[in-house]
């Protein structure tokens, strides 16, 4: 099938399916009522169902059935032991309002960070006694030479970012810790496939990632991945990249769409575990579709499967800035309520400014997914989440500059600065006044 | 009958009405040049822009693109051949080693629905396949998308290859995706750099009128 015919299919009828769902979401609702989640979830499978996964590389469409999809959905496994020893996790499914606490392995996920902070960044955040496992950024040089995407130096890079990640987790103190999303610094696979050499990642500590392309395509490149995870055993960190205003025009329809992406790429890898993002492009790029977005994504798994799933939270605003901090809570906050099993990411300047993030990031993420745990009345929730907003709005006309890492940490303590635990302090102080029920 | 009715049926989609309103517009012996500016292109920017607004989403911008083509062989050969040729052709890809193409393929839709002929390459191209593709449809603009800190280095190549080919002053190049910036671009040497798709359009048809000027 002509890939123009697949983009076509695709959106007619995604906008056919939401149309026979006829809800009007509403935005000012974050978390859902959960008839809608219950609703979205039926479509999902059923325009999975019709339109498959596109392959670019064959350029021939992968069709799944109603009963296959709805086996995936459940056959997932409702948890799963992961990382080694004493530092060994037990990921497991949770609901709305579940008093159990979520995961914590947050990072500087996908951030460019240089070989000279690799093992001190990541250490900023593997040291926080919250967290439990780490998700690394990307090495963007490897014994003096730059990531070259493609070339040997990818090769080495993701050698040696499973090197230097294994002497985080020793110097934090917790050797056997879960490493998700590994490799970071390869984006081919040979390099993916390196980094599992001898003296590399194991089975036994890490997550390899696999993500179906927006406009739900894949490529050799997954079933490659694929074939190599199950060989090995090694569990998979999937998602299904949905941007929000591309194929996708609203929320419903990016539900609709992310779950039933996730259904088919759990089908072929066999995973167990599904992590989740809303991308916004063009002329979104506020709160008020992203925040409803993930929340219904969220809801509308956990009422309906018992599944793993990972939030993870990010800024746009810079390092060392109240209106980072405050933003990634904001971001970790609903999914967490909604039942998200683990809680990811904590970075800033979207991930795209080199040493740009920090552990403080992190640990906001994990205190507010913590506190979100219990959580169980909707409209409290969603009442946080607008207070949380409109701080954020007043923060956001401050236009604070921002650091980088260095500039914000004691490199030898790996300690942040006064300045900046103060900071930290106050943003806690004004999330906590917004309603976030910190534990401590 | 007027072009204005052309370029709304255009800019509402509604391609049996807007096909029909072109045909009779040439019945009458309408000025096929005033047709397709005022008409037809002025339609598809009005497409393009609503995309812009977020008011159309990819599933508009693919049908208008089509519509495009669709109404554009019933005037070309109304046209002197000046008048019918595109605006100029592009050679458009994202780098080697890098898989991120929903910037390029908005890009892409927005440089058609402007009057542009695009090859799209898709992801993951060799630096000299990218030349050999521009050598091969004697491309004006070659067009690089990259994401990641570990691809961007690959524009640069490019350029690099090109001008080792005697090749750099064929072609204008023009840079863009999330990892880069227009500080990046002038470093590099590209021609132009684009924040997002509207820009990018702009950002050619500058660079190709200079090129014009230049001749
Ligand atoms: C979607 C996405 C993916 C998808 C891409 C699918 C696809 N088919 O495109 C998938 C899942 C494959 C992916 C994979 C990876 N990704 Co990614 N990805 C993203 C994400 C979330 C969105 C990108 C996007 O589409 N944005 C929307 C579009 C519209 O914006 P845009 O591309 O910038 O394009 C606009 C402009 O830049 C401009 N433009 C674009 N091209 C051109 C060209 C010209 C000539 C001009 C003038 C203008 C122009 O116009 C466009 C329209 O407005 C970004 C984060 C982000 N928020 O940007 C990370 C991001 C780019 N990814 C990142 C990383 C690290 C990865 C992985 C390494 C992760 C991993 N370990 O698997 C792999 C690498 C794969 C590879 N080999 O490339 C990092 C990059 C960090 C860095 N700077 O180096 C980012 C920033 C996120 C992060 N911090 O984690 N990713």
């Amino acid at each position: 099938m002509d890939v123009k015919e697949f983009n076509k299919k695709l959106q007619v009828k995604l906008r056919e399916a939401s149309a026979k769902l006829n809800i009007k979401l509403n935005l000012d609702e974050v978390i859902p009522p959960p008839d809608v989640a219950d609703a979205v979830f039926e479509a999902a499978i059923d325009f999975g169902a019709e339109v498959g996964l596109y392959n670019n590389d064959t350029s021939r469409v992968l069709q799944f059935s109603r009963a296959e999809l709805v086996e995936t959905a459940h056959t997932r496994k409702p948890q799963f032991n992961i990382g080694e020893g004493k530092d060994m996790v037990t990921i497991r499914a949770r609901h709305f309002g579940d008093k159990n606490l979520p995961v914590r392995m947050p990072g500087p996920a996908g951030v460019p960070i240089t070989e000279e902070y690799y093992v001190p960044l990541h250490l900023s955040y593997a040291k926080l006694p919250e967290v439990q496992g780490i998700v690394p950024g990307c090495l963007s040089t490897a014994r003096g030479f730059k990531n070259l995407a493609a070339t040997p130096a990818e090769v080495v890079c993701a050698m040696q970012e499973a090197k230097l990640l294994q002497e985080v987790a020793r110097r934090a103190g917790k050797p056997g810790m879960p490493l998700g999303e590994v490799p970071m610094s390869a984006m081919n696979d040979p390099g993916i496939i390196a980094s599992y050499a001898p003296g590399g990642f194991r089975a036994t500590n890490s997550l390899i990632p696999i993500q179906v392309y927006p406009g739900l395509k894949i490529g050799w490149h997954h079933l490659n991945i694929a074939a190599f995870a199950q060989e090995q055993g090694i569990e998979v960190w999937g998602m299904a990249f949905v941007v929000l205003g591309a194929f996708a025009r609203d929320p419903i329809e990016t539900a609709i769409k992310t779950i039933a992406g996730e259904l088919a790429l759990m089908s072929f890898t066999n995973g167990n575990l599904l992590y989740s993002a809303t991308i916004p492009t063009g002329a979104i790029k506020s709160y008020k579709p992203v925040l409803p977005t993930e929340a219904l994504k969220f809801l509308a798994k956990t009422r309906n499967m018992e599944i793993c799933l990972v939030c993870t939270a990010g800024a746009v605003f810079k390092a060392a800035t109240k209106a980072s901090l405050i933003e990634n809570a904001l971001m970790a906050f609903a999914p967490s309520v909604a039942g998200a099993a683990v809680v990811s990411f904590g970075e800033s300047g979207l991930g795209t400014v080199v040493n740009g993030s920090t552990g403080m990031e992190g640990k906001i993420i994990c205190e507010t997914a913590m506190a979100a745990a219990g959580v169980d009345d909707r409209e409290e929730a969603n009442k946080v989440v607008g207070n949380v907003v409109s701080m954020l709005m007043q923060q956001a006309m401050k236009g604070e500059k921002g650091k980088t890492f260095p500039e914000c940490y004691d490199l030898a303590k790996v300690e942040p600065l006064d300045e900046f635990k103060q900071l930290y302090a106050d943003a806690k102080k004004d999330l906590r006044e917004a309603g976030i029920p910190f534990k401590y | 009958m007027s072009t204005k009715e052309i370029a709304e049926a255009i800019e509402q989609l509604e391609g049996t009405k807007a096909e029909e309103l072109v045909k009779k517009a040439l019945n009458e012996g309408a000025n096929p040049w005033e047709i397709l500016q005022e008409g037809i292109v002025k339609g598809i920017k009005a497409v393009g822009d609503k995309f812009g607004k977020g008011e159309y989403f990819l599933l508009e911008l693919q049908e208008g693109a089509e519509l495009a083509e669709k109404l554009l062989p019933l005037v070309r050969p109304k046209l002197t051949t000046d008048q019918s040729k595109p605006k100029g052709t592009v050679v458009m890809a994202t780098v080697k080693g890098d898989l991120h193409d929903i910037g390029k393929n908005l890009v892409i839709m927005q440089l058609s629905l402007n009057g542009y002929k695009v090859h799209d390459m898709g992801m993951d191209n060799p630096s000299m396949n990218i030349i050999n593709k521009a050598k091969e449809v004697e491309a004006d603009v070659i067009g690089l998308s990259a994401l990641l800190l570990s691809t961007i280095p690959a524009q640069e190549e490019v350029i690099q290859n090109l001008k080792e080919l005697g090749l750099r002053e064929k072609y204008v190049v023009v840079v863009g995706g999330g990892a880069t910036t227009q500080k990046w671009a002038t470093q590099i040497g590209a021609d132009g750099w684009g924040v997002d798709a509207v820009q990018a359009v702009a950002v050619v048809d500058r660079l190709m009128e200079k090129k014009g000027a230049g001749k």
